[in-house]
């Protein structure tokens, strides 16, 4: 019942300037996807060429195969619900609602009793015989919605939905439209620049940048698993370390060991988000707190050593809990990232490196490999890392820091 | 300022508070009654002239005066032109005020500035200018001669006389609103499946009409009342070429000073009841009104 959304090959050029560049997009019906990005990425041309209000100069829009591009946006049964509105300021708010219907001259009952239905949708039940002047944002957006869907449209098109709207409205109506969404399954794309809203809402997040489709997929995958220095940048702040990959690790230029790596070799990024970095409390660690902000839920921490500063984030209680403060020593600890660069052609993962707390083996085993000989080719091969990282990082001398405690 | 400190201390406390307004209370006064001044001299009392000579002669002679077969002559041409002037330049106004909102083209400039060349420029220039174009020794004259086409000194030229006088009302009413209002609620409708006509009837026109109305007001009370440029291109015959500011001119100097303001009260009660209605829809509409002021000054 819900219409799919092909999108095929979509180019436009406007003073001489590429707005959209090779577009291949597949909106499976029902699904809710965020079109992501920074402004002037094409984001909002590419939704008005699904809606019709722009042309492409070539490509294809399909909606369950058909093409529609040479349909105008009045025949394509479209809902697009307007960054700003653009409610109908002459109108009442239940005429706003039925315009779709008495265009298309259905019978006044008809629309009476779909206005009717509709404001019971979005919650204005006796507001229908307000002017748009005398409604509040939050208000605004959802008649705009109820409107776009009177006309019960194949897909339903929003261009920065809650763009305008205060913080607290925002967060309200984004769970409605969440649940709107769920109840009645109708394809929806909508437009974003915020990563947040696009993460809440959308089954599919579409990450678009200088024209073009940089990622598509689900919002973890994309947050997780991000393609390129752009998308993992835009999906969040990520601390930015220059590193090598050798031998199955990753070390930093600055001379520590950030973590292990499946593959790759050579130069590169490592793009660490702040809440992938542990801190430890530890006066003999390498690290020292240079910085703390303690925020509602979420505390930031930059830590430094010598030659590099990193950010990190915790939840506040932790923070508090560790009891740190500015200018005592610290561990870190790196506990997941991406490496991107020289080093190999796709993204790396970034896998921690073995610790105490969480060894790679058990310590006592690798004693146990000094007195015998280690029978299995693994625990040679965990020896061999052992002994690496202690030559790249000091901070993982367990024995000193035990005398420390 | 001795004079001040020195009061200030006398009236103590209370009187450090109340300097300032006392001292401005006096000027309020003085600038209120130049301001009423000057509207009572200037405006109220030649308007209270108007009447008082319309009707100097009584009420029998007032009607009788408006009931000359001239002077009605010369109501009908002031409305046929009128009723020619007006819708035509709110349909050009209309047109150059969506076409110069919604695109970017060569020349945009340039027409913005031309539709208010009619205010800057003198009428009886304007008037002038048709006679070089469409007069006998003009431009067209020779072509419109050869056909038998009278426009100078005749009907035609006088009406073309007042369009040209009242290009920029409507126009320059209407750019800035709907510059100031985007495209976003047509978009809408077109969306929602309306077609061009019905976007335009239903929803174009209507979010524009305080201010189309406004605009058309100003333009109809211009084209009543354009005497210069009219006056040009008029042949001046009572009871065929003489609009009503032509008719009372020639009423006064054909020493028939109450017939003339007799047909001059009919003006100036006109003029009354424009400005009425500008009120009341300045007042109906302030908001949108005061929108497209801020465009027009950007």
């Amino acid at each position: 019942m819900s219409t799919r959304i092909e999108i095929e090959g979509l180019h436009r050029m406007l003073a001489g300037q590429m707005v959209l560049d090779n577009i291949d997009l597949v909106v499976q019906p029902g699904e809710l996807a965020a079109l992501l990005g920074p402004s002037g990425s094409g984001k909002t041309t590419l939704l008005r060429m699904i809606a019709g209000l722009d042309r492409p100069d070539r490509g294809a829009v399909r909606f369950d195969g058909e093409d529609v591009l040479a349909r105008p946006a009045r025949e394509r049964g479209v809902g697009f619900v307007f960054q700003h509105y653009a409610l109908f300021r002459h109108m009442t708010v239940a005429r706003n609602i039925g315009f779709g219907l008495a265009v298309r001259k259905v019978p006044r009952g008809r629309i009476e009793e779909k206005v009717s239905a509709l404001l019971k949708l979005v919650q204005l039940e006796f507001l229908g015989g307000r002017y748009p002047a005398q409604l509040s944002g939050g208000q605004r957006q959802r008649v705009a919605l109820a409107r776009a869907l009177a006309i019960e449209p194949r897909v339903l098109l929003l261009d920065e939905p809650f763009g305008a709207l205060d913080a607290v409205v925002r967060r309200d109506l984004r769970r409605w439209l969440r649940r709107l969404h769920r109840e009645m399954h109708i394809t929806t794309v909508f437009v974003t620049h915020d990563q947040e809203e696009a993460f809440e809402l959308a089954d599919r997040v579409v990450v678009m940048n200088g024209g073009r489709i940089r990622q598509s997929g689900a919002p973890m995958q994309l947050y997780r698993r991000p393609v390129d220095p752009f998308v993992c940048r835009f999906l969040g702040e990520a601390n930015e370390i220059p590193c090598r990959i050798e031998n199955g690790f990753v070390i930093a230029d600055a001379g520590f060991l950030l973590g292990r790596a499946e593959m790759g070799t050579g130069g590169g990024i490592a793009y660490v988000r702040p809440h992938q970095i542990a801190l430890r409390p530890n006066e003999a660690g390498d690290w020292r707190v240079a910085e703390l902000t303690a925020g509602g839920a979420m505390s930031r921490v930059g830590v430094a050593r010598d030659g590099l500063s990193l950010e990190a984030s915790l939840a506040s209680e932790r923070a508090l809990a560790l009891g740190l403060q500015a200018g005592m020593g610290v561990e870190v600890e790196i506990a997941g990232g991406m490496v991107m660069g020289d080093a190999a052609d796709a993204p790396v993962t970034l896998l921690p490196a073995p610790h105490r707390d969480r060894p790679l083996l058990t310590e006592r085993k690798i004693e146990k490999d000094e007195k015998e000989e280690p029978s299995f080719s693994e625990e040679k091969e965990a020896k061999r890392l052992l002994s690496v990282i202690r030559t790249y990082d000091s901070s993982r001398d367990f024995e000193r820091r035990d005398k420390n405690r | 300022m001795a004079a001040d400190a020195a009061a200030a201390l006398a009236a103590g406390p209370m009187g450090a508070r109340l300097r300032a307004p006392v001292r401005t209370r006096g000027a309020r006064r003085v600038l209120i009654f130049v301001a009423f001044a000057f509207v009572t001299v200037f405006l109220v009392l030649p308007l209270g002239v108007i009447f008082a000579e319309a009707f100097s002669l009584g009420a029998r002679a007032y009607v009788a005066a408006l009931a000359d077969p001239d002077v009605r002559a010369a109501l009908w041409l002031t409305a046929g032109i009128a009723l020619a002037a007006v819708p035509l330049n709110t349909v050009f106004g209309l047109i150059a005020s969506w076409c110069l909102a919604r695109f970017r083209f060569r020349g945009r400039g340039a027409i913005v500035t031309l539709t208010e060349l009619p205010l800057s420029i003198s009428p009886v220039v304007a008037g002038l200018l048709l006679v070089l174009l469409f007069g006998r020794g003009g431009l067209l004259g020779a072509f419109l001669e050869a056909h038998g086409i009278h426009i100078i000194f005749a009907v035609p030229g006088m009406a073309l006389a007042t369009i040209f006088v009242t290009v920029p009302y409507v126009a320059r009413e209407l750019i800035p609103l709907v510059e100031a209002q985007g495209s976003e609620e047509e978009e809408a409708a077109i969306t929602l499946g309306a077609s061009g006509w019905q976007t335009f009837f239903r929803v174009s026109l209507p979010k524009l009409r305080w201010g189309l109305l406004y605009g058309v007001l100003l333009c109809n009370a211009r084209a009543i009342g354009e005497f210069g440029a009219v006056s040009v291109v008029s042949g001046a015959v009572p009871g065929q070429t003489n609009t009503l500011p032509l008719e009372i001119q020639a009423l006064y100097d054909g020493y028939r000073v109450q017939g003339a303001f007799a047909a001059a009260s009919l003006l100036a009660g006109l003029a009354i009841v424009t400005l009425l209605l500008k009120a009341a829809l300045e007042w109906r509409h302030r908001d949108e009104l005061s929108a497209a002021r801020r465009a027009r000054a950007e």
